[in-house]
């Protein structure tokens, strides 16, 4: 909030630019920068056209000059001085600075430069610009002066002529810079209007999302560009986030659904139970209500696990999963049947039941407490259906850790196998609810332990163990271990 | 009076079967579909209360296996299945009420005895006359394996037909019960849908199962024409 306050807050220019559209924004630095080019070439040119036209003007005044010279070389000069009417003016001085002669049309008595300039020009060869009109001449002029065998010949050419082409270009710049500005930022403004119309579409498809909270595709445009890079990315977002709402929906659904039916056992057996006292036996009916609230207890338990799950909080460690195996295992020795866990390190051979193997550590990066759960879920569930043992080992294969607990009990037929991992999925044969009180399962064990491999980068399948169930867990061994 | 209680939640049936005992039912009870499909068979029960998600055979299943076989017995589904669609479903395919779970004893055992008050006469959620077919719950109609389409007043009229089939029913109660009798007052109209009808379920089929009777009205003939 206080970023946007300090925002909200600033003022002048800086503001207005920054509410400006994109699309404005781009149009106007682009616009800014062509501006200042167009000007910068517009003096350029004037300035260049400017400098030829003066250089071609003093070319062919010094012509003149020198060819009058010449004649005053040879002292062929004739009078008055032979030139083509009205394009060059020539007066010759003499060593005193008089006039001697002059083209026809020309000032006779005052030179158009003093003796001294004339001299000087003559030495250096340089051009000036001189008015014309205290000179008896309509325009501007540029005037050379060249000396010859004592005398100094000054020609003249008027600059009108170039000084009208320099006046006309400059205003065709002036009118059409603008113009070929405005239709250049125009076109600017249509053509970023098109390069953005795809974000323009995302912004309507993510609004609509909004709107309606029903994530679904933005419109992915066709040119491979950054903009579509964008859409794919955010189309991977919103998918993965439609399938987190999913998989929380379902969650919400079955919770509901598997909640009730405990719930519907207590209150109907404590209904039950005050509506009849008589008779009734009340140890029984405690031990009952008991057992279902235990159920529901294990029930929200396990609840929570999926939702921690489902919500990717694991704390991963280096875990040697053959350590946990051995520790899990070590649980089971009141169990029903005999748990063997085969692929324990040689020094751990303890109980009967145990056999091992010697197996090198498996190290992976995992969460602990839930592995220990998932085994604990596979071995209760193997446990329950087992006729008379249950094997759990521990090898790897080629970078995964192959954990696999194997009961004799009546397994799963093979179209089965994909439903169990169902949340309260209840499998219609013998290994659905063996009736014993106590054991029936909760619906979530497997389901558990699939999340729990799929959140560490696993998978899980089961298989016909011949008889009974083999259930395989493949997790990825830790880097480096 | 005999109660079956179809109900895997072991405990739960017990309490069930305890409390109706009390109040004076003969109770039996089954913890899967199979055995209690079989116990609806053979047992003559007053009254079944099935729930739906049974190991071996659903309780859908079971409900309409019983109606199948004309087997009227009431159901009463008891359910932790609360979806629009779970209960229709159920309705349709032939029990007689719906609760969800958790659900108040005392309701339970009221229901049950409002249903027993009903009987066990024949109730069908498919009503049949010879080949012919209607579904009232999917709102379909067919005779032997071929479906008919029907506009709304059609499948209306042919269901009321349906309902007593072999007798005759005047035209003026056709028209109080398959018209608005505010909009519409013409006899004509039962006329012209009748023909209608006619057209659709018995010419195609070389049958004469809508029959007039004249002077008195129309008869759906029961072995379906």
């Amino acid at each position: 909030m206080r970023g946007l306050t300090v925002t909200g807050e600033r003022r002048g220019p800086a503001r207005w630019w920054r509410r400006r559209s994109l699309r404005a924004r781009l149009t106007l630095v682009t616009s800014a920068g062509l501006a200042l080019a167009l000007a910068a070439a517009a003096v350029l040119l004037v300035n260049a056209l400017r400098v030829a036209l003066i250089r071609g003007l003093d070319d062919s005044a010094r012509q003149g000059a020198v060819e009058v010279a010449a004649l005053i070389d040879q002292n062929r000069l004739p009078n008055p001085v032979p030139v083509v009417p009205g394009t060059i003016t020539i007066q010759v001085l003499d060593a005193q600075g008089r006039i001697t002669d002059v083209s026809p049309g020309a000032d006779r008595l005052v030179p158009m430069l003093s003796p001294a300039q004339a001299r000087a020009a003559a030495r250096n060869g340089q051009a000036r610009m001189l008015a014309g009109p205290p000179l008896g001449l309509p325009s501007l002029l540029r005037v050379v002066a060249v000396g010859a065998s004592g005398h100094v010949v000054i020609a003249a050419v008027s600059y009108a002529q170039a000084s009208d082409s320099l006046a006309t270009l400059a205003k065709a710049l002036i009118i059409g810079t603008p113009l070929l500005l405005g239709l250049l930022a125009l076109a600017i403004w249509l053509v970023t209007g098109y390069t953005l119309r795809p974000i323009a579409e995302l912004r309507r498809g993510a609004a609509e999302v909004t709107e309606t909270g029903v994530p679904r595709d933005l419109p992915v445009p066709p040119a491979r560009d950054e903009v579509r890079s964008l859409a794919v990315t955010l189309n991977d977002m919103l998918s993965r986030l439609a399938d987190a709402q999913q998989r929380q929906r379902d969650l919400v659904s079955d919770t509901a659904h598997e909640l009730r039916s405990p719930i519907a056992s207590i209150r109907a057996q404590l209904e039950v139970a005050l509506d009849h006292p008589d008779g009734l036996d009340w140890p029984e009916t405690a031990r009952d209500v008991h057992a279902d609230t235990l159920r529901l207890a294990r029930l929200t338990e396990d609840l929570l696990l999926l939702a921690r799950l489902d919500g990717q909080h694991l704390r991963r460690r280096p875990t040697d999963l053959s350590a946990l195996c051995e520790s899990v295992a070590a649980r089971y020795t009141a169990a029903r049947v005999p748990v063997r866990a085969d692929a324990v390190r040689a020094d751990a051979v303890r109980a009967d039941a145990v056999r091992a193997d010697a197996v090198a550590p498996c190290v992976v990066a995992g969460d602990p407490d839930a592995l220990s759960r998932l085994l604990v879920n596979l071995l209760d569930n193997a446990v329950r259906h087992a006729a008379s043992q249950v094997c759990v080992s521990v090898r790897g294969d080629d970078g995964w850790a192959v954990l696999v607990v194997s009961d004799d009990g009546p397994g799963i037929p093979a179209e089965d196998a994909e439903r169990a991992f169902g949340r309260f999925s209840r499998l219609d044969n013998a290994r659905s609810r063996t009736g014993e009180e106590g054991v029936e399962g909760a619906g979530l064990g497997l389901a558990i332990v699939r999340s729990t491999a799929e959140a560490h980068g696993g998978s899980v399948s089961l298989s016909d163990a011949g008889p009974g169930l083999r259930a395989e867990v493949r997790l990825p061994l830790a880097p480096g271990a | 009076m005999r109660v079956l209680v179809v109900e895997d939640e072991r405990r739960l049936a017990s309490a069930v079967r305890r409390g109706l005992s009390a109040e004076g039912f003969v109770v039996d009870v089954a913890h899967n579909g199979v055995d209690g499909l079989h116990l609806a068979r053979e047992g003559e029960y007053d009254a079944v209360v099935l729930d739906l998600m049974l190991p071996g055979l659903s309780g859908y299943q079971v409900c309409e296996r019983l109606r199948a076989e004309r087997n009227w017995v009431p159901v009463l589904i008891l359910s932790a299945k609360d979806g629009e669609y779970d209960q229709a479903d159920g309705l349709d395919l032939g029990a007689d009420d719906y609760m969800t779970k958790p659900f108040s004893y005392v309701v339970l055992a009221a229901r049950l005895r409002a249903l027993l008050r009903r009987g066990a006469r024949p109730r069908p959620a498919v009503l049949v006359a010879g080949d012919l077919y209607l579904d009232p719950g999917a709102r379909t109609v067919r005779r032997a394996d071929a479906g008919i389409e029907l506009t709304a007043r059609e499948f209306a009229l042919l269901e009321y037909l349906m309902r007593r089939a072999g007798q005759v029913v005047p035209k003026a109660e056709l028209l109080d019960h398959v018209w608005d009798p505010d909009s519409v007052t013409d006899m004509n109209v039962v006329e012209v849908y009748a023909g209608y009808l006619r057209r659709k379920i018995d010419v195609p089929f070389g049958k004469n199962a809508l029959q007039t009777v004249r002077g008195a009205g129309y008869r759906l003939a029961a072995d379906g024409g």
